[in-house]
């Protein structure tokens, strides 16, 4: 910086005003300055009045200034020329029993003073010279320091310095807000006071090292925390440390979210593959019993197979919460009133709860629709109503609400938005924030008894049905579950619950072509609908099926196909019966919920979908449906 | 030398006007004048190192500068004759000096 003063200093002429109302004086000086190595431009005046208006016309680079004019006197003069030209390097010229005055005037900015006849042509010039380069280097150090402190005081992170005792000396607005207390109550104390305990030694034992970075949890009079980031830089200035801070609380939260719903995703691919397979496996049972069932020639045997088909319902209902969680279970979407399903289920509610524990439903009618599954939202319900059940074991309070919300600001947990909210709120034990953080989870249960799938199907059901669900709770102050369920547009809800329609008639004798790799649920649905009456051909893959519809001459009624198989898919089969044989209706099967159809590429009406595992009288209504539909 | 010159020229030219001024606050009683005058020729006197002038001037100064105008006259008498010695020298050293100069053009 100081070369660079030179260099411009040099490069042109340095323009001085003399302000001396003395003539000798003033042709003394002037003689001074007069010579051509001198690289000067000299002006010169002898009243205040025409000197600052000299300044104001020329921006001289340095002022002589004698204190005595004939209209001002003494530092008065000064202090007019200081402030008339704040940024320009005045040098006093004295007499020799006024120095006491210059001096003065030297602490109040004046560069330097000279007494008049003590100096010759060089040392004047020197004195102009240093005095200007002191004020360019003023002004650099000026502008720095304004440059610096802006940054100081809008930095959108904490900035402490403090001393060795850890004390600090000066803190930023944003560090204030980061302990959450007021400047001046920062300055004079550790950072440590508001941190962790376990943070102390940590900060203490950082006046031996010479820089390094970290995090520490910030405890705030509202008895939230927040963690921080810091970076530390030790003797700045000789015994002054730095500290820049950030808050990184949401990040820290955004960072767990992430993992946490990236965990549940992959449980929830793993739980619905585990459940696709197991159903093919239950269909199987299950197919078999029926056919024991059908063929029993005694009625203790009829009863035993019915329990054995009684057990594979029980198991396809816990496989069907596998795939809700997974978010694959069939859906069947309308338009609901939230609180009329409450309403319809309040009775049950109150079944399940212990005589200890009190009821409150508030729920009014009208607040707005939601598009969901009837029997899925039951299950939310009963899910929640249960865990809330388990939480009070001696009794308590459960107050369960609907009501309309509106998030005007996206939370973490929900975008904003509309939302019918339905909360449960219990009197229970409560749970610690490790225990809420997984709650969610499959298999993650804090009962000895529990599975771990009630909240997890809860979960997988509010994120299949668009929705949200949060947790507020704390140890011995209850839970609170809120289940977030965008408002739907329309006025009129759907009619809920459609009883399955009897079936009376389940025999027919068309063709029906059968595709499934599965050998023994094919057999065994084979059979059964051979039983019916039906004509079955089978096949193994979509290869093979489409070879047959080829070769065989009659007319194929329905083709009933799985969806993933190996060779030839269910949509390879389904595109070539459309080619060559429109009239055919098809039906796909799958372990897997409706949503597999389109996951596949398959455009089918979703009436035309069988989720297994299906009972063969499901089967039957449904070849019933189609075949008639077909013929119609 | 020529600064030296014209630095004579200019103190010869504002001395009468100087010495105006210390007579007429005397005769005023003008204290603050007196302060003022004193100081400019002080000032200027330093200009030519002429010490026992400059503090003949700067004695007129403290008068003024003491809120009186009492003793002046004499302090004025003293200036005067300090002030006639300096002007007698820094002629002989400009003169002498210029003849040498015209002396040595001759040359």
């Amino acid at each position: 910086m100081a070369t660079l003063v030179m260099d411009r200093g040099q490069a042109t002429l340095i323009s001085v005003l003399l302000v001396e109302d003395n003539p000798v004086d003033s042709t003394m000086i002037r003689g001074l300055l007069r010579a051509p190595s001198a690289g000067l431009r000299c002006g010169h005046v002898s009243r205040l009045a025409e000197a600052l208006e000299y300044l104001e016309r020329e921006r001289p680079d340095v002022v002589l200034l004698d204190l005595n004019l004939d209209d001002s006197c003494g530092y008065e003069t000064f202090r007019s020329m200081r402030e008339a030209a704040p940024r320009t390097a005045i040098l006093v010229l004295s007499g020799s029993d006024d120095e006491e005055l210059a001096i003065r005037t030297v602490r109040e900015g004046a560069q330097d003073y000279l007494v008049k006849g003590s100096f010759d042509g060089k040392l004047l010039l020197r004195a102009i010279r240093y005095a200007l380069e002191r004020k360019y280097s003023e002004e650099a150090l000026r502008q720095s320091e304004t440059t610096v402190r802006a940054i100081f005081e809008n930095s959108l992170d904490g900035i402490v310095i403090f001393e060795n005792s850890g004390e600090c000396i000066e803190a930023n607005a944003a560090a204030a807000a980061l302990v959450g207390v007021a400047r001046e109550e920062l300055i004079g104390r550790r950072l440590c006071d508001f941190c962790e305990k376990s943070f102390k030694k940590e900060w203490e034992g950082l006046s031996a090292v010479q820089s390094g970075r970290g995090q520490f949890w910030v405890n705030l009079s509202n008895g939230r925390r927040r963690l921080v980031d810091y970076c530390f830089t030790a003797n700045v200035l000789p015994g002054q440390n730095l500290a820049m801070l950030r808050d990184v609380t949401e990040q820290q939260n955004l960072e767990e979210q992430l993992r946490q719903s990236q965990k549940m995703e992959a449980v929830g691919r793993l739980a619905a593959g585990v459940a696709h397979d197991f159903n093919n496996i239950l269909g199987i049972i299950s197919g078999y019993a029926e056919l024991l069932q059908l063929q029993a020639a005694h009625a203790g045997d009829r009863a035993r197979a019915e329990k054995i088909i009684s057990a594979t319902e029980k198991a396809a209902s816990l496989t069907r919460q596998l795939l809700a969680f997974g978010r694959k279970q069939a859906m069947t979407l309308k338009l609901l009133e939230l609180s009329q399903i409450l309403d319809g289920l309040s009775s049950m509610v109150r079944c399940v709860m212990s005589d200890e524990v009190q009821v409150t439903v508030h729920a009014e009618e009208g607040l707005g629709l939601v598009r969901a599954d009837q029997s899925q939202l039951e299950q939310v319900i009963m899910n929640l109503a249960t865990n809330a059940r388990e939480a009070m074991p001696e009794g308590g309070k459960l107050t369960i609400t609907v009501e309309k919300q509106r998030i005007a600001e996206r939370t973490l947990d929900l975008p904003a938005g509309d939302y019918v909210c339905l909360s449960l709120c219990d009197t229970g034990t409560g749970m610690a924030p490790e225990v809420q953080a997984r709650v969610f989870e499959p298999f993650f249960t804090t009962k000895k008894a529990g599975s771990g799938l009630g909240l997890s199907t809860v979960y997988g059901i509010v994120k299949q049905s668009g929705g949200y669900v949060t947790v507020q709770s704390a140890p011995q102050q209850g839970s609170t579950f809120r289940v977030y369920l965008p408002l739907a547009a329309g006025s009129e809800a759907d009619h809920v619950t459609a009883p399955a329609p009897p079936i009376s008639q389940l025999a027919g004798d068309e063709t029906i072509l059968l595709v499934d790799n599965e050998e023994d649920l094919r057999n065994a649905t084979a059979e059964y609908l051979e039983g019916c009456g039906y004509r079955v051909l089978t096949a193994g893959d979509g290869r093979e099926a489409i070879e047959i519809a080829d070769k065989y001459a009659g007319p194929i009624s329905l083709v009933i196909s799985d969806i993933v198989m190996p060779k030839a898919s269910g949509r390879g089969v389904l595109e070539h019966m459309r080619k060559t044989r429109p009239g055919t209706e098809v039906l796909m099967i799958s372990g897997y919920a409706n949503d597999d159809m389109a996951r596949h590429g398959i455009t089918l009406d979703p009436s035309c979908f069988l989720q297994k595992p299906f009972t063969f009288q499901a089967l039957s209504a449904k070849i019933k449906e189609m075949v008639g539909k077909g013929s119609s | 030398m020529e600064l030296l010159r014209q630095l004579l020229a200019v103190f010869e030219q504002e001395f009468s006007a100087m010495l105006a001024s210390v007579e007429s606050a005397i005769a005023k009683g003008d204290a603050a004048e007196l302060e003022k005058a004193g100081h400019k020729i002080k000032g200027s006197l330093l200009q030519f190192s002429a010490h026992d002038a400059a503090e003949a001037a700067q004695q007129l100064e403290i008068l003024g500068r003491n809120g009186t105008v009492n003793g002046a006259p004499g302090a004025l008498g003293t200036l005067k004759r300090a002030v006639g010695l300096v002007l007698k020298s820094l002629h002989v050293l400009t003169g002498e000096q210029a003849g040498n100069d015209r002396h040595a053009g001759k040359v």
